[in-house]
């Protein structure tokens, strides 16, 4: 038996009939819906009406005496009534200012001294439709648009309009106290509950700083850290993974916009922004911007120089000068430099709970504090430097005077005025002015993590042979890295769950490098971007990086960049620790 | 060589394989049928807490029906599933209040709006408790009540996809102004908080809502003489 379909009425009271036009500018779709519903009704369109009809969608207000009796018609022939966009649905609309006056006088305006006289004299009191009958379902907007009348369409084809009724909600909002920390802090009367985050502390990166804490005889309960602690003292690695995975934004980080302004404001300031290009990937995501990211990261450039930095230099260059250090170390085989200090959550994880790897750490290779050596030389001690990264545990680095999120630098840029979406791209881009190379590819996004085919690319420099990697998966989130150069093999150990890094503290020996990633996808995923993070999200991101990478790859700019790290090397390095 | 035995299900009345060991979220994931989860963090797959309960869904047939959380419920053979009726629409609508009811929507505040996964739970389940805010990216400093412009944003119905405020236009309140109390005292908060004179958005509010309750409710909180 063929299933009956669903009759569709659509109506315009007294209005401009703006809603019922605008189901006819879904030409495309138009076809379809035909399929599934039968229009029943539909005055602007057919000419066969025929009622009843199941639903009644019905635009327009109540403005004469004949209208009324419609819409009592319209009531009495459907079993669903709708108001339909903002006239029928929000006590009038636009037509409500016609109160403001008496109605004698507007109509000796218009019409002179002509009497109208029963069915079609303008009333003079605007009500909402639903105080003339019931009214089962509200769709708002003036008008509404065409995506949301084909979604209710298909959602009343589903199920049937439950009716629409507010509950008195009454928040009782009692003051829980903030959890706070240098880097971040959390309010619990934004928070849901929903175990998210505490989840990720306990499970994934195996801290466990937050749980659930009941008070007052456990009737209320709170997300908090214990005894209220701040998130330093509790333990907290800055990874910023609970801030990415709330789905209500109770986490908020610390803002260093205001500090940012005042070093601006002050034209004696000599200032460098460094930027880390992941970070804009979010923000061209969050306000679903569809173009080229190289063009996208040319645009934020123009603007950080637009609202006064004096030199804009890529933190990618950090990275890889930490990468061939980390090289050079892999290649001596050193037997206490083994796990890279280019993450600074994976480092304070170390720090605070794994205190006997804390040798094994090499802390000059630490990005930021290489980065920093040269540009300290280059533009003297007194510049200031403002670091713009997707990272949140750099929040704490004395390295630098500022650190910005994602999208802290956009609250900045348009507190200037500046669109990024509209500013004209900057051709030249990133400044060249220390001696190497200018602009690199990011690395921390490769499945590898930063232990990709850059460093094995310097490491065959180095030691003049060709070389290969093979991967083998030891347990979820922990592998294992064999690289071949030559006759040499080198054996890494790839750690995606911190939790995890308990069980290989002892099998540490049988390993030249060792690297810890705590955020999901890597520096994708980090937590200076802009919240929720899904793994769709961080996949895009990823390819978003993978098609800037193709752009500015090329050997020219490893050898400049090796080149400046023996340039360094020849001074000798100190360690920051 | 044994082979791992498949469990037949039935989801909405399709004959449905799973593997053992599976539940019945991940089998409608997998064949693409929605349920609405919040507490399930697609970053960590094995962990679900289990907590929000908005992954309702029916099991059983005739009189004997249980409503029990998808992603908690292991697949047997079977096993009747259905993802969709007029009970869970209530059911998940009540929970989505109470989840709202928990939480404090100052979203000019917060860097989730424009993202925020309330948005698109209040839409499916027809809660009407949620502004324009939150579906606005703008948010802190970044906000149009930051930059002086007399917003309606913190008042009016959602689900426009604040395609205004987007391109920086300030609301008009085109769909409505919300009657509920805690939502005008917290706008008339942020007004006060922001320095906007809150004549000016009495003003705004008469263009699309002349004769509404809230207009005189505002006018009570926020003390607007005529």
């Amino acid at each position: 038996m063929k299933e009956e379909k669903i009759k569709i009425g659509i109506f315009g009271l007294t209005c401009c009939a703006g809603e019922e036009l605008n189901v006819t500018n879904l030409e495309e779709e138009l076809a379809d819906i035909a399929e599934i519903v039968d229009l029943r009704h539909y005055l602007m369109v057919q000419s066969i009406n025929e009622f009843p009809v199941d639903i009644a969608l019905v635009a327009g207000f109540v403005a004469t005496k004949e209208d009324e009796m419609r819409l009592k018609e319209i009531r009495k022939n459907s079993r669903y009534l709708i108001a339909f966009g903002s006239c029928a649905s929000s006590c009038g609309g636009v037509h409500g200012l016609r109160m403001k006056e008496p109605l004698s006088a507007q109509y000796r305006e218009v019409y002179g001294d002509v009497k109208m006289n029963g069915e079609i004299a303008p009333l003079s009191e605007i009500r909402p439709i639903d105080s003339y009958v019931e009214v089962d379902y509200y769709i708002r907007g003036c008008p509404v648009p065409e995506e949301e009348i084909l979604y209710y369409i298909f959602k009343f084809i589903r199920a049937p309009p439950v009716k629409n009724e507010l509950l008195p909600v009454n928040i009782q909002t009692e003051g829980y106290g903030k959890i706070r920390g240098d880097a971040f802090s959390l309010d619990p009367e934004k928070c849901v509950l929903c175990r998210r985050c505490v989840n990720i502390c306990q499970k994934h990166i195996g801290q466990g700083v937050i749980d659930f804490i009941s008070r007052g005889g456990g009737a209320k309960v709170v997300v908090s850290t214990f005894f209220g602690e701040s998130f330093e003292n509790a333990g907290c690695i800055l990874c910023g993974q609970c801030i990415t995975s709330c789905p209500v934004g109770a986490y908020q980080v610390r803002s260093d916009v205001e500090r940012v302004k005042n070093i601006l404001a002050n034209p004696d300031n000599f200032t460098v922004a460094i930027l880390d290009p992941m970070s804009c990937t979010s923000m061209m995501q969050h306000f679903s911007r569809e173009e080229d990211f190289y063009t996208y990261v040319r645009r934020v450039i123009a603007s950080l120089r637009k609202i006064g930095f004096d030199k804009v230099i890529s933190f990618t260059e950090g990275y890889h000068l930490s990468l061939i250090h980390q090289a050079r170390h892999i290649m001596k085989g050193d037997e206490h430099e083994k796990i890279a200090a280019w993450c600074p959550a994976a480092q304070n994880l170390i720090k605070k709970s794994y205190r006997e790897l804390i040798r094994y750490i090499t802390f000059d290779t630490d990005p930021l504090y290489m980065l920093m050596r040269i540009l300290r030389e280059t533009f003297g001690p007194r510049a200031k430097y403002v670091l713009i990264t997707p990272c949140v545990a750099y929040k704490n680095t004395d390295e630098v005077d500022a650190v910005l999120t994602a999208p802290e630098l956009r609250r900045l840029l348009s507190y200037s005025g500046i669109d990024v979406d509209i500013e004209k791209p900057d051709r030249a881009g990133f400044d060249r002015e220390c001696f190497h190379a200018g602009e690199m590819e990011i690395m921390n996004t490769y499945p590898l993590g930063p232990m990709s085919e850059s460093l094995l690319w310097y490491l065959t420099l180095f030691m003049r042979e060709e070389g290969e990697v093979k991967r083998i998966q030891i347990e979820k989130g922990v592998e294992e890295i064999v690289m071949r150069i030559g006759e040499t093999t080198k054996k890494a150990l790839f750690i995606t769950v911190p939790a995890k890094l308990k069980k290989y503290v002892v099998r540490m020996g049988d390993y030249d490098y060792v690297e810890i990633v705590p955020c999901f996808g890597g520096c994708a995923g980090g937590g200076g971007h802009y919240p929720p993070a899904t793994p769709e999200k961080i996949e895009e991101r990823r390819k978003m990086i993978e098609k800037y990478n193709e752009r500015i790859i090329s050997k020219l700019n490893r050898w400049a960049m090796s080149r400046a790290y023996e340039l360094m090397a020849r001074e000798g390095f100190r360690c920051p620790v | 060589m044994s082979r791992i035995r498949k469990v037949k299900i039935k989801i909405d009345d399709y004959q449905v394989l799973a593997d053992p060991g599976e539940t019945v979220l991940d089998v409608c994931r997998r064949l693409n049928v929605h349920i609405p989860t919040m507490c399930y963090n697609p970053l960590m797959d094995g962990e679900r807490p289990g907590s929000c309960r908005l992954c309702i869904v029916a099991i059983g047939k005739g009189d004997r029906i249980y409503f029990r959380e998808a992603c908690k419920t292991p697949v047997r053979s079977g096993l009747e599933v259905h993802t969709y009726s007029k009970e869970i629409h209530l059911l998940r609508r009540d929970i989505v209040e109470f989840l709202l009811a928990r939480h404090r929507r100052n979203c000019w505040d917060c860097p989730v709006s424009g993202n925020c996964p309330f948005v698109e739970l209040c839409r499916d389940y027809d809660v009407e408790l949620l502004t324009v805010c939150a579906e606005c990216p703008l948010h802190g400093e970044d906000c149009l009540l930051s930059k002086g412009e007399v917003c309606l944003g913190p008042l009016t119905y959602f689900g426009c996809g604040a395609s205004c405020t987007r391109q920086g236009q300030w609301c008009f309140g085109c769909r409505g102004l919300v009657p509920h109390q805690d939502i005008i005292k917290s706008a008339v908060e942020v007004y006060r908080e922001k320095n906007i004179p809150l004549e000016a958005v009495v003003e705004r509010m008469e263009l699309f809502s002349y004769s509404s309750e809230v207009i005189e409710k505002f006018k009570k909180f926020a003390g607007v003489k005529e």
